[in-house]
């Protein structure tokens, strides 16, 4: 499904990542872990294709396309998803708008009907509830006054909404309480299919323990340094990231 | 540093809030006639043995002159000015000769800086500040000037520029500040009677932080100096200004022009503090001070950075601003202006963006007490070529007492779409919990208004360099003395 | 008399004579007030952009008092110039459209409806509108419908603890010249919203006087492609305890000039007086400008008072994060767009008004 080949990237000159590799196949849950600054973020911004990242080198496929040629919509509506670790903010852009929004451009796409306000009311009311998300919270602006995890949460909401059949989710953990991570959790694995991938970056063992990961990645200085099992977070929780790294 | 600690001992002495530069100087002077015609300006110039060209630059700048209507934008009421009233020139005897060393000085000069905090034979041993003293309309005395010799740069008086590097004068004197700006600036162009010079050339980062210390004597004087600093590519000079001006009944009248040219890659910062005699309480007295300063930066990459502390004087109209030629180009101005009693104040800055990926950041800080005004005037303009140029302004404004008066003034226009402009500005009165605060740790209300004060002016007095940082910080205490309570 | 004079150096009785003579010749040929600093007023400026028909159509809005002649009465003095902290010289329009012209009285609570509307294009004169009583009332100002230049005074009394909501549509391919002036009693609150889009020229000057404890929420809304668009507010605090919000927010592409000009004033016996003005501009394209000068003069200490002003182009980010949802680049602009200009229409409060609008709105963008 995903192919990243000897990839790097380059910001303002600044080589962010330097030639990393992983595949992704379809129904896969890889989880990709690595101190602050090791280029995880980097990386699901040019998956995304956010503007101002260089590729200096290498290739990612997508699909057996070549993702790099398409527009962050194009990629947005063949499937592809990031659950951002700094949702924006945008004032006056009512939530329950933009998701609507949102749909119809992935049913334009697919060349059927603008969704019907029942259905779209349906729709979000019942998965917002599932996500502990009130009512009134998809009447305010997106995200703007939002708490940290009800950022979170809202990115979590458009993904089970959208359905993409590859998901990154960038730090979603961070910020949540226990019982949003468990929600939260569920929202992940009520997605998680044959169909579908997830690429989830965490810092934290906790998050895996409810999407357990079919392989965990370990990110340094912009290169994988060693990939594993589930085990290896049990390991790395264990010794830290300066130990693995030694032994990578 | 010598000079700066004498001075803060000297604040710290202050009991009241007498000015304390006070007293003046007898000394023989040689005096222009009174009054201004061309005739003064040849005699001005005939005094400094100027060459022609220098004589036929001033004589059509007084033409101009005559023909400009005086400036009548600011928020300020200014008494109708008696241009004949004053002496245009004025140089004590002794220097007729200039004196070789400090040793050649009259000791009563001396003695007058020594007053100031500013020892010159003390400056020369013990501080790394270069100091070109401007007494009156003459420069006294250089010094470090070997120091700086060595190194190509040029730091004299414009006089002695003007006989000894004429084509860089030439080249250089009136391109950023034109004689038809406006009257103030022509009026300088024609009468000017000295000032600074420097030039740092290509690729020499200047070791001392260069300085100059102005005063005012004679009575009735107009002071008008003129500095030119000139930045060759890749280099990088601070310009230190302070002035003081002894406390005198009559209104005096100071139009300066400075001009600052960036070349590619150059940095200059300019600090001025200024605490001219702003009047007695009643407003009588103190200097009226009409400055016009102005930077280019013609080079790519190259920046200018402004910062002001403004306490004195009992009008103060003045805006050094940038000219961002050059593509990424930067300015920044820096300002705290303080009034007091019937002090005016009419300040604030223009970026004028005219090279692609320039930005200019602004900060001001107004405060206001007794029956004081003070406007902050500003003016960022993005020209339609100036891609990718960002300008921040802050304003704040505080105010003490419920006479005064605080005005906001932004000028904000934009004719480029890939450009961004924030501008924010408040305006406040001083936080009572905060007085409160510090008077409830034993503070009087003077200390805790100079406290709090220093703390909402911090963003700029930091970019002051260190040895003027302190002084500042004292200044803007006892320029409030009186305000409270 | 040369139009170059000195107004700001005139006393007041002078003005009237001033003001007619000025009227014969071009009045802004080197016109150098201050306050005109960007409204171009010496240009005769046509539009080479094929203008567009539209007009805001207020038939959709149904139970409204549309006020006719047969409502008014005539009145003679307007208003009191010598009150205000503004010398009357700098704003040539607010002198000469209340000297120039007869005046209509017109009472709102004598309407029984709560929606009135004023169109513009039906007097000659200029109107004086009266309201006392504190009953939820919109009146609409229509200058959509104006096929001729226009220049006018609205002037609103509001007495103690009176309400009203004003909303002006101005979208015109007329060139208007409006001065509004809004004089406001103890504990009275306005909230007043100027929709202007695609206008040739346009200046409106909005003058308010507050006195104790009021409120008054004064937006603007300015979506252009074309033209000159300018505004002018000046808010006087005379009392204490009264608040003021201004928010002015412009879109231009394709040559279209947009300014904004606007002072709080504060007496020093205002006291707790809370201003608030923001100014924010979008440029679309280097063929437009935007241009702000939000000012304080402020002589009240215990005051909270702050502007804030923006020029800049969409956030980009923002852009992206759209487009990261699937949503394609025109639409997030125009999503973008609105989202920009949409926090004036909450100044609306009639449902009907508010929902008309924002429909308006989106055939703008
Ligand atoms: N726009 C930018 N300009 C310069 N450097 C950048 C930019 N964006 C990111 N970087 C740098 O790139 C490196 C990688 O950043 P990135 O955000 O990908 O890290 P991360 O692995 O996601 O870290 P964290 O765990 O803290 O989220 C960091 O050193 C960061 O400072
Ligand atoms: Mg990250």
């Amino acid at each position: 499904m995903l192919k990243i080949n000897n990839l790097h990237v380059s910001i303002e000159g600044k080589q962010i990542i330097k030639g990393l590799s992983l595949s992704i196949n379809k129904g896969e849950v890889h989880a990709l872990m690595g101190p602050n600054g090791s280029g995880k973020s980097t990386l699901s911004y040019v998956l995304s294709g956010k503007e101002g990242y260089e590729i200096e080198e290498g290739t990612i496929e997508y699909n057996g396309k070549n993702l790099l040629d398409l527009e962050v919509d194009e990629r947005a509506n063949a499937g592809l998803f990031l659950a951002f670790q700094y949702p924006m903010e945008i004032p006056g852009v009512q939530t329950s708008f933009f998701l609507k929004t949102a749909i119809n451009s992935k049913r334009k796409f697919l060349g059927m009907p603008e969704i019907d306000a029942l259905e779209f009311a349906k729709l979000i009311k019942s998965q917002a509830e599932d996500l502990g998300i009130g009512s009134e919270m998809l009447k305010r602006d997106l995200n703007v006054n939002y708490s940290g995890g009800e950022k979170k949460k809202q990115e979590i909401l458009q993904m089970s909404i959208l359905k993409p059949d590859m998901a990154i989710l960038d730090e979603t953990d961070s910020g949540l309480d226990i019982d949003a991570l468990r929600i939260v959790s569920e929202g992940v694995n009520k997605l998680r299919s044959e169909q579908n991938s997830f690429l989830v970056i965490t810092h934290y063992q906790r998050l895996l323990n409810y999407i357990k990961p079919d392989f965990v990645h370990i990110i340094a200085d912009g290169r994988i340094v060693k990939s594993g099992d589930f085990s290896l977070a049990l390991e790395l929780e264990e010794k830290g990231y300066e130990d693995i790294s030694k032994t990578a | 540093m010598a000079a700066t600690e004498q001075t803060i001992k000297q604040v710290n002495s202050l009991g009241n809030s007498e000015y304390k530069y006070g007293f003046s100087t007898d000394l023989d002077e040689i005096k222009a006639p009174k009054g201004l015609s061309e005739e003064v300006v040849r005699f001005i110039s005939a005094q400094k043995n100027e060459p022609e060209w220098m004589l036929e630059w001033r004589l059509n700048a007084f033409k101009v002159f005559n023909k400009l209507p005086k400036p009548n934008w600011a928020k300020l009421n200014i008494p109708e000015i008696n241009y004949q009233e004053y002496y245009y020139y004025s140089s004590p005897k002794s220097l007729k000769d200039k004196p070789k060393s400090l040793d050649e000085i009259d000791p009563e000069i001396l003695k007058t800086y020594e007053k100031l905090g500013i020892p010159l034979k003390e400056q020369e041993i013990l501080s790394g500040v270069a100091v070109d003293a401007v007494f009156d309309s003459v420069s006294v005395a250089t010094t470090y000037k070997k120091q700086l010799n060595d190194l190509g740069i040029i730091f004299c008086s414009i006089s002695e520029a003007i006989q000894e590097h004429p084509e860089l004068v030439k080249k250089y004197i009136g391109s950023v500040i034109p004689v038809t700006d406006h009257s103030f600036a022509a009026l300088n162009s024609a009468v000017f009677t000295d000032g600074s010079f420097v030039y740092i050339p290509e690729g020499v980062r200047c070791p001392v932080e260069l300085s100059t210390y102005f005063r005012i004597n004679a009575i009735n004087t107009g002071q008008f100096e003129r500095t030119l600093i000139i930045a060759d590519k890749n280099s990088y000079v601070s310009y230190l200004e302070g002035c003081t001006a002894p406390m005198r009944d009559e209104n005096q009248l100071h139009a300066a022009n400075v001009e600052l040219v960036a070349l590619d890659n150059a940095e200059i910062k300019y600090s001025t503090v200024q605490n001219w005699y702003p009047g007695d309480s009643e407003g009588k007295g103190g200097i009226y001070n009409f400055v016009t300063k102005r930077g280019a930066c013609r080079g790519h990459s190259s920046k200018i950075s402004w910062t002001q502390v403004e306490t004195g004087s009992a009008i103060t109209w003045k805006y050094p601003s940038c000219i961002l030629q050059g593509d990424n180009s930067k300015g920044e101005f820096y300002s705290v202006a303080i009034t007091n009693n019937k002090q005016q104040a009419d300040t604030g800055t223009k970026m004028i963006h005219i090279g692609k990926n320039t930005s200019s950041k602004i900060i001001s800080k107004g405060i206001s007490a007794g029956k004081a005004q003070n406007t902050y005037r500003g003016l960022v303009s993005i020209n339609s070529r100036a891609s990718n140029s960002r300008n921040f302004t802050q304003c704040d404004s505080l105010l003490i007492g419920n006479e005064c008066g605080a005005h906001t003034v932004p000028y904000i226009e934009s004719s480029n779409a890939d450009s961004t402009i924030e501008h924010e500005a408040t305006t406040s009165k001083i936080n009572e919990d905060q007085l409160f605060y510090c008077m409830q740790r034993g503070l009087n209300s003077e200390d805790a208004v100079g406290l709090i004060v220093n703390g909402f002016c911090k963003e700029v007095l930091q970019h002051l360099p260190m040895e003027f940082a302190v002084e500042a910080q004292k200044l803007v205490a006892i320029s409030l003395e009186g305000s409270v309570g | 008399m040369s139009t170059a004079v000195k107004l700001d150096m005139m006393p007041s009785k002078d003005i009237s004579d001033y003001a007619e003579k000025v009227l014969l010749n071009n009045p802004f040929e080197n016109f150098k007030i201050e306050n005109y600093k960007y409204a171009q007023l010496h240009k005769s400026i046509t539009s080479n952009v094929s203008l567009d028909e539209f007009k805001a159509d207020l038939s959709s809005i149904s139970s409204v008092k549309n006020i006719k002649l047969s409502d008014t009465s005539d009145i003679d003095l307007l208003s009191d110039l010598n009150k205000w902290n503004f010398n009357n010289a700098d704003s040539y329009f607010r002198v000469n459209s209340i000297l120039e012209r007869s005046s209509k009285k017109i009472d709102l609570d004598l309407f029984r409806e709560e929606i009135v509307c004023l169109d513009l294009s039906l007097f000659k004169e200029n109107i004086h509108l009266l309201k006392a009583s504190d009953s939820p009332k919109t009146l609409m100002i229509n200058n959509s419908n104006l096929s001729e230049d226009c220049a006018r005074s609205i002037i609103l009394n509001l007495s103690e603890n009176a309400k009203l909501n004003i909303i002006h549509y101005n979208i015109s391919n007329s060139k208007s010249f409006l001065y509004f002036e809004i004089n406001q009693q103890n504990n009275s609150n306005i909230k007043f919203l100027s929709f202007q889009s695609n206008n040739i020229h346009t200046r409106n000057e909005f003058f308010a006087s507050l006195e104790e404890n009021c409120s008054l929420d004064l937006y603007g809304l300015n979506i252009h492609n074309y033209g000159v668009n300018d505004n002018y507010s000046f808010i006087q605090h005379m009392k204490p305890s009264s608040q003021s919000r201004e928010v002015f927010k412009s879109i231009v592409k394709s040559g279209a000039i947009t300014n904004f000009q606007g002072k709080i004033y504060v007496d020093s016996i205002a006291q707790k007086t809370d201003g608030y003005q923001m100014s924010r501009s979008l440029i679309l394209d280097n063929e437009s400008k935007a241009n702000n000068k939000p000012e304080l003069e402020i002589y009240a200490d215990d005051v909270k008072c702050s502007h804030g002003s923006t020029v800049s182009k969409l956030n980009q980010d923002q852009v992206y994060y759209f487009k990261s949802r699937g949503i394609d680049e025109e639409q997030a602009i125009k999503i973008l767009q609105k989202a920009f200009l949409v926090e004036t229409l909450e100044a609306i409060e009639n449902t009907q008004i508010k929902e008309y609008s924002y429909s308006l709105l989106d055939s703008r963008l």
